[in-house]
């Protein structure tokens, strides 16, 4: 809303004690206002310097003046700290570095007030680190942030003063040294949670899952792996936990072991060998994947809720190719009902349901036909407090019913809280292996950093 | 799925549609809503109306396809080089006809692995396709080859349903529409789904019958049914049910809304795309005969701008060129469009050069409404807030 994006109903937005309105996104930058979304908003094939500028090109004669814009590009990102070569393609950059331009942008617009959106939610927790001495620095030389997350560490390192939103209403806003964790978490959730991950005992079964000495190739890079030579075994009814950092190659090892990229090794499912060439192999041989990235790979944005949830086993309710409408309908109904899906119906657009029901959606559509391995990447990104604790007793609730799942996080203390057992990834290789018992947050940052 | 609700744009390009009769009528007299006149329209458009119904596949898929008016123009072609006696093979038409069909097919499929196998975009494809196949048909139909007269093929061009057959073929439909609405409103309640209200049941039944039955009573006061007309009802009907009632229907509207979910839904994106375009090449086929017969042989320009007509169909129609949305019901209607605007100015005695400057403003003017009752521009959208009293403003959740 502030970035002018949306209109208010009512109200008033007060910049320096001034009374000011937003039409458009342009009113809002004229005001000084820069917003980092989620998703960056820089052309990947551009050069940072090029992004930089972007819009306001230094201009002699008419034609752009490139010595002038890389070097002021350069001093710009020596003044943050950085260390990037703006004449580098920004599609070459990591996510924490394209972070680090977008703030540069913004520092070259003379923004006043900075509002970042989820910015960590593609970073791995190192990079939160360099993010936040970047900010500390831009606080002290009097820029205004809005910081918005959902995970609390990062508030809490980062702001001088919290405020908690839930349903659209502000619950409570106070300076940071009156808030601790737990009155956050209580503040967002609106009722007490004793906590927010089930400690259940997991009673494992029979092997479900194998796989040895896996390879998935890297395809930028010919002859190297993002994942090498990685081996281990879920059991029915036991929670495996793939830890590990940004670009350790977990979620290229789940994509790989669905059939969707390409992989090596050996794989088996309740002993049977498996031959991997799409997902629909995987998906005949009862495995199931819900994707890091729902809008990328697991929604169809124009289909209703019912459609998406049918998607991936529209057979069961085709006779010679065609569908029977009523049993789908019927079928996806009672899914939805199961998984708590909170929508006004199943010809709803999937657009107009919340990340959180969104998810369960993505969850739901691999249960028309119970599958026997279930494979999570990030399975609460960008999800509230609410929908998130949810989710956890859905897996719960799968995990006893004798799948073996495989939960992939980048945060620690949920791979933490919901694993029987835990590997960690580090550069594609398995650098260590914990039980639930042994797991302790420095534990697993050790292995997966050195 | 569940029927959705009716859908505002529908209703928006029907009153169009209408209000394009309405001065068509004023314009051009009595004559207008003759048998005759309805006939005509219905009968002109066959071809290009069969070729934007698998467009619309193509389109919804996420692709497009350049080359059908020259694919159309090459079955033309072919299929009376076989059929004439004198220059060409002189074979009769029940093996000439299946093979044209059949070209027709081949030629899309292979379209269809260039585009899902080598992944050469569809744009490139097709455009390679308009030139290549124009250049065969211009060495196949240099002669300008004849069909001959008493060929049964040629009843596509000239024969009509005599009225009682007309009214049994028409009737028929109508009942087997509200068999199909009763028997699905029998198993939702059995299945113990929400059903709607009998009124809307009851008029899902009748709607279509009565415009079925119209039509029928309107052009069998001239000559009935033409054969052309007829293939084409069966050609949309049949796709209407391809699309939204087949497996390979649902795949290929997934593909078009996020190819890549959809392969990690376990669809075969590659087999799809290859079905799409050889639907899309067996329809070139259907209209190639059909245009065969309407003239009686081929000429190397048959079919020019088909691929166009058809195109814009799709889009007046409401599918997006983005791929994920489009209906058969939608393409009929901006079929109709298209078809009225082109009768209605023949009608009207305007200069060819204006009749090109017409239906390309046309096309350009209804998928400008639809956008702005849709998902108006920034600006549009100011406009109408300004307009609204301010304390209303406009929704927000921010």
């Amino acid at each position: 809303m502030l970035s002018g994006v949306h209109a208010a109903d009512a109200g008033a937005v007060m910049l320096d004690g001034d009374r000011i309105q937003f039409h458009s996104a342009q009113d809002s930058e004229a005001a000084g206002i820069a917003v980092i979304h989620q998703e960056l908003a820089l052309v990947p094939h551009l050069s940072v310097g090029e992004n930089i500028f972007l819009g306001d090109e230094p201009v002699r004669f008419g034609l752009v003046d490139w010595d002038r814009m890389y070097h002021d590009a350069e001093t710009l990102l020596q003044r943050l700290g950085v260390q990037i070569d703006c004449r580098e393609r920004v599609q070459n950059l990591s996510v924490g570095e394209q972070q680090t331009v977008e703030i540069a942008k913004a520092m070259h617009k003379r923004r006043r007030i900075l509002i970042l959106d989820e910015p960590t939610s593609a970073l791995a927790q190192d990079e939160f680190e360099t993010l936040a001495a970047l900010l500390d620095d831009l606080r002290t030389q009097g820029t205004a942030i809005i910081y918005i997350s959902h995970k609390l560490d990062e508030v809490l390192r980062i702001a001088d003063r919290l405020t908690v939103l839930r349903d659209g209403k502000t619950v409570d806003s106070r300076p940071r040294d009156t808030w601790n964790r737990d009155q956050i978490v209580r503040a967002m959730v609106g009722r007490e949670i004793e906590e927010l991950y089930p400690r259940i005992e997991h009673v494992a079964g029979e092997v479900r899952f194998e796989v040895n000495d896996f390879c998935v190739p890297d395809p930028l890079r010919p002859g190297r792996n993002v994942v090498d030579h990685v081996s281990f075994q879920v059991r029915a009814g036991e929670v495996l936990g793939l830890a590990g950092l940004v670009g350790a190659g977990r979620s290229e090892l789940l994509l790989a072991l669905f059939g969707y990229r390409v992989g090596y090794g050996r794989v088996r499912v309740d002993g049977q060998g498996l031959r991997l060439r799409s997902p629909r192999d995987a998906i005949d041989a009862g495995l199931a994947l819900v994707p890091e990235d729902r809008k990328q790979l697991g929604l169809i944005p124009s289909f209703p809720v019912g459609q998406n949830l049918s998607l991936a086993h529209l057979k069961q309710f085709a006779r010679f190719g065609f569908l029977n409408d009523q049993q789908e309908t019927q079928r996806c109904a009672a899914v939805a009902e199961e998984f708590r899906v909170k929508t006004a119906g199943l010809d709803v657009a999937i657009e107009t349901l919340s990340g959180g029901n969104q998810q369960k959606v993505v969850l739901g559509k691999w249960m028309l036909v119970t599958p026997k391995v279930l494979f999570l990447d990030e399975p609460t990104r960008g999800i509230d407090v609410g929908a998130r604790a949810e989710i956890y007793s859905l897996i719960d609730d799968l995990t006893r019913r004798g799948l073996a799942v495989i939960v992939v996080s980048s945060e620690l203390p949920e791979v933490l809280g919901i694993s029987d057992r835990i590997i960690v990834l580090r550069e594609g290789r398995q650098t260590g292996s914990f039980s639930r018992e042994d797991a302790t947050p420095e534990g697993v940052m050790e292995v997966a950093t050195t | 799925m569940k029927t959705r609700r009716f859908d505002p744009r529908t209703f928006s390009m029907i009153m169009i549609l209408c209000a394009l009769w309405i001065f068509f009528r004023i314009q051009v007299g009595g004559f207008y809503f003759s048998g005759d006149s309805v006939s005509n329209l219905t009968r002109d458009m066959a071809t290009w109306a069969i070729l934007a119904a698998g467009m619309t596949l193509v389109i919804v898929a996420g692709h497009i396809d350049l080359s059908v008016g020259s694919l159309m123009a090459v079955v033309t072609a072919s299929c009376a080089y076989m059929l004439d006696p004198e220059y060409g093979k002189g074979w009769s038409a029940t093996a000439a006809v299946p093979l044209a069909l059949l070209i027709g097919a081949t030629i899309g499929c292979l379209q269809g692995v260039l585009v899902a196998a080598f992944k050469i975009p569809a744009f490139i494809v097709t455009l390679g396709g308009l030139f290549v196949y124009r250049g065969i048909t211009q060495k196949v139909s240099a002669r300008d080859p004849r069909v001959p007269e008493d060929s049964w093929v040629t009843a596509f061009g000239f024969e009509y349903l005599p009225p009682s057959a007309g009214w049994t073929v028409g009737i028929s439909v109508c009942a087997l529409i509200a068999l199909v609405v009763a028997w699905n409103r029998v198993q939702s309640r059995r299945r113990g789904l929400d059903v709607e209200s009998i009124g809307i049941t009851i008029a899902k039944a009748i709607v279509p019958g009565v415009v079925i039955l119209g039509f029928v009573h309107k052009v069998n006061a001239s000559k009935g049914v033409s054969y052309q007309t007829l293939v084409m009802a069966t050609v949309l009907a049949a796709l209407y049910v391809v699309s939204r009632h087949t497996r390979f229907g649902r795949h290929v509207y997934a593909i078009g809304g996020n190819p890549e979910a959809a392969r990690l839904s376990g669809i075969n994106v590659g087999r799809s795309i290859v079905g799409v375009f050889t639907i899309m090449g067996l329809l070139a086929g259907v209209a190639g005969v059909l245009w065969m017969a309407q003239n009686q042989g081929a000429t190397k320009n048959a079919g020019t701008w088909y691929e166009l007509y058809a195109i814009a169909a799709c889009v007046i129609g409401g599918a997006s060129l983005m791929g994920g949305r489009g209906t058969i019901f939608g393409t009929l209607l901006g079929a109709l469009v298209m078809a009225t605007v082109i009768q209605g100015m023949d009608y009207t005695d305007l200069d060819n050069w204006m009749q090109l400057v017409v239906r390309g403003s046309v096309l350009v003017i209804a998928v400008g409404i639809d956008i702005a009752t849709k998902d108006p521009p920034r600006w549009m959208r100011r406009l109408r807030v300004e307009r609204r009293k301010p304390e209303q403003g406009d929704q927000s959740d921010g």
